[in-house]
């Protein structure tokens, strides 16, 4: 199997919504195969099908000033923080065409083995907590498991969207706007604070990659000019803003 | 009076059979007794007799699929002879094609049973699906249908949402929604009813799936009202027994059978009618609501997980135990599983082969080829080249398996595995027997180059008749490459080494020698390419690798 890769700059949500949107729709008329866009987003807060607005803790002003998004969205979970320096992964994948073929909640777990994997490519041992979805760090002695990936999917005519969000080396003040997934008692982190040495979101990137090469057992076909995939998709991000920010 | 044909059971353990042809297409008249369809199990294979007389209106079940015994396969509509004398062999046993199941209906089933049809289409329960092995329950966000509309099958029916999921789910059937059981907002647990299709004032329906119409709610409405003699089916017994208990009036569900799998034997009877026929002790087969033999709607296999029903083991193994059906979610795992292992590469033959003379070409010529041609003398094309010329000779290798037949495809399409870091990647070199060796020393070049700067198509990829792998690079003797699906073979290179080996010289004088040693691995389907084959196809490269004699150009 192959699964296409798209990476992509920094993307306004609004803008990866419609994106997801396209590639789902192509997806679903067979017109490309399984698809894993890589992206970033400005900073905004994203509240899923369960969100509480109480897990926003900054006032709406607050956030606006700061230029802050809110999106409710249709994926499971909770309130969930985007932002530079986190990788943003939304795989458009028709899980009918998998073998074997996956359940909903088995495919997030293959989510979350690719990420686990991807950590552990960079020295950092990380793990899965029951009935709690997302990507931990190791407790050990009085310091508590940390959150380093979310997730949270869609499905829809068996067609996968939304994804994960893998703090690489993210702004760890910016979650403190919110509760993360609405789980009060633990804190995020991200892979800069748990790597030594810090690595480059190019090596993340790739070894997320490869990871999900891995676990979905599928060869990895980087495309680097989108709409050689799909006719209309915009070009690799806006790569002058991704430098502007650099 | 329309009779459902219904799938028999074959054998004690099995719960389905595939339907491999119909004998009869809709409107052809049958004859009772006449072959109608042919099912096959993984035991048995078998044309079944149509249970009456009359005309074939309606096939339910395709050729090719699979089906859940007693499972509605078929309508024969009132024929000619459709006379009410037939004693409704609705419940079409295979006892003809298997002695040993059990008693048939007729002798259990009054006439008066016979099932109205569903006027506004059969009912169909619409099921809270289960979403993973660990997911009991799940919210209903939204309803995109309401009560009264009209819904496809595999349209949207509605949205749910657990922990971090979040799903549309299709409709299973096509009709009308004609009620809505649980509302958005609420939480429910999986296999509960959450809404119906179809069915509309259709009382009997619950009755119905007793029968093993394709309603997955009989367990919980069935149950408190089974049928007696419906019952009496599933209890094994000998003609001889049955006969007894005719005789004496006595209703076999209320024997305890004692004999193999619960069979109900002679001396079971007897003493049963000795004793005035006192109640039987807890006769687990018995007590067992008939709803319990496999149910064939699609959301059946769910509907019976643990948790959902006390009652999800089939009467007809009473065997020590309790058999739980596979969830479908476990029942996908484990066919997958069976099919990864049938599907993957089983057998490796590693060949070593003596690269000294294709080295010392290469050094000779590297420099000026480059000059030359502008593209590097890799070995990748030596090997490549071998392999061409090897495929042609046998055609068997450059083949794949599609169904049942064997594809051997016109065209030799080489694969080249790349190892990048974001993953590995197969781009193909169509029509390489096209190609002469300079032509494949640049296709190779081209497409490592542009898969490394993310410049290939996908058209490029994933069209391969054939993979070679060269993990070589990274020192290894050999490897044990996967088969790229649905190729049938892959070759893995080896590291190139220098070793000490005997050669003999043309006197017959043997001594010791420095030679480049390469492995070669080929990974190859044994369902299609014997090892005799591989051995073959092996020892044909590494001749002519061996002694090559090919212009590099």
């Amino acid at each position: 199997m192959i699964f296409n890769l798209l990476q992509f700059g920094r993307v306004p949500y609004a803008e990866g919504l419609e994106l997801q949107r396209q590639l789902i729709e192509a997806r679903h008329d067979g017109r490309i195969g399984n698809t894993l866009v890589l992206l970033e987003h400005p900073p905004v807060l994203t509240l899923g099908r369960n969100a509480s607005r109480a897990n926003i803790i900054a006032s709406d002003e607050f956030l606006a000033c700061r230029g802050v998004e809110i999106h409710e969205i249709n994926r499971g979970g909770d309130v969930t923080y985007h932002g530079p320096g986190q990788l943003v992964g939304y795989p458009i994948f028709d899980l009918r065409s998998l073998t074997p073929r996956l359940g909903a909640v088995e495919y997030v777990r293959m989510i979350e083995e690719a990420l686990i994997r991807a950590c552990g490519d960079f020295g950092v041992q990380v793990a899965r907590i029951a009935g709690r979805t997302g990507v931990w760090t190791m407790a050990g002695g009085s310091i508590q498991e940390k959150k380093i990936a979310a997730i949270g999917i869609h499905i829809a005519r068996g067609i996968t969207s939304h994804g994960f969000a893998f703090n690489v080396n993210p702004d760890l003040r910016d979650f403190q706007l919110i509760i993360p997934c609405g789980i009060a008692d633990r804190e995020v982190t991200s892979l800069e604070r748990e790597a030594d040495p810090a690595p480059s979101m190019d090596a993340v990137r790739n070894a997320v990659a490869r990871q999900f090469g891995h676990v979905f057992s599928s060869q990895v076909l980087w495309i680097e000019t989108p709409s050689d995939l799909l006719p209309g998709l915009p070009l690799t991000g806006t790569a002058a803003a991704v430098n502007a920010d650099l | 009076m329309p009779i459902e044909v219904l799938m028999p059971q074959m054998g004690e353990s099995i719960f389905e059979g595939t339907i491999t042809k119909w004998l009869k297409k809709p409107g052809d008249a049958v004859q009772r007794d006449e072959p109608l369809f042919e099912i096959s199990t993984d035991k048995v294979d078998a044309e079944i007799p149509s249970p009456a007389a009359g005309v074939l209106t309606e096939i339910r079940a395709q050729e090719g699929s699979t089906v859940q015994i007693n499972a509605v396969v078929g309508v024969i509509g009132d024929g000619a002879s459709a006379s009410s004398s037939a004693p409704l062999p609705a419940k079409l046993d295979a006892a003809s094609t298997n002695p040993e199941t059990s008693v048939p209906a007729q002798e259990a089933k009054p006439p008066a049973e016979a099932k109205p049809d569903g006027a506004a289409g059969p009912r169909q329960d619409v099921i809270m699906p289960q979403m993973g092995e660990s997911i009991f329950e799940g919210t209903i966000t939204k309803w995109l249908k309401q009560v009264g509309d009209t819904v496809q099958r595999d349209e949207p029916l509605f949205e749910i949402s657990t922990d971090k999921v979040d799903a549309e789910i299709p409709s299973p059937a096509a009709g009308v929604l004609t009620e809505i059981k649980v509302p958005a907002g609420q939480t429910a647990q999986i296999n509960t009813v959450v809404a119906v299709i179809g069915g509309a004032g259709e009382a009997a329906a619950a009755a119905d799936s007793v029968r093993g119409a394709p309603a997955a709610e009989s367990t919980p409405t069935a149950a408190p009202q089974p049928e007696p003699a419906a019952e009496a089916e599933h209890i094994r017994s000998s003609p001889l027994v049955r006969k007894i208990a005719r005789e004496h009036n006595v209703k076999m569900n209320a024997v305890r059978g004692t004999g193999a799998g619960g069979r109900v034997t002679k001396e079971d009877i007897l003493s049963y009618i000795e004793k005035g026929g006192a109640p039987a002790a807890t006769a687990p087969t018995a007590a067992r609501p008939a709803t319990s033999a496999p149910v064939p709607a699609p959301a059946a296999a769910p509907a019976r997980t643990p948790g959902t029903t006390p009652s999800a083991t089939p009467t007809i193994t009473p065997k020590p135990g309790e058999l739980v059906p596979m969830s479908r979610m476990r029942s996908i795992i484990a066919q997958r599983m069976v099919e990864s292992k049938r599907t993957s590469p089983h057998v490796h033959t590693v060949f070593k082969i003596d690269f000294t003379r294709i080295v010392k070409i290469r050094e000779r010529e590297k420099n000026k080829y480059e000059h030359r041609n502008g593209v590097k003398l890799t070995y990748m094309p030596f090997i490549t080249r071998a392999v061409i010329a090897t495929l042609r000779k046998m055609p068997i290798v450059n083949a794949s398996m599609e169904g049942d037949a064997i594809r051997y495809h016109q065209h030799i399409n080489i694969g080249i595995a790349v190892a990048l870091e974001w993953g590995l990647i197969v781009p193909v070199i169509k029509e390489a027997e096209e190609k002469n060796f300079l032509g494949i020393a640049r296709a190779i070049a081209d497409l490592a180059d542009r898969a490394r700067g993310k410049k290939l198509k996908p058209d490029e990829v994933g069209s391969g008749t054939f993979t070679i792998t060269n993990p070589g690079i990274f020192g290894e003797q050999f490897g044990m490459p996967i088969i790229n699906q649905p190729e049938s073979a892959i070759l893995g290179v080896g590291g190139l080494f220098k070793e000490p080996a005997v050669v003999t010289s043309e006197d017959g004088t043997d001594s010791i020698a420095i030679r480049h040693f390469l492995h070669l691995t080929l990974g190859f389907d044994h369902r299609i390419i014997d090892g005799a084959d591989a051995g073959k196809f092996m020892a044909e490269v590494k001749k002519y690798l061996d002694g090559w004699n090919e212009d590099i150009g």
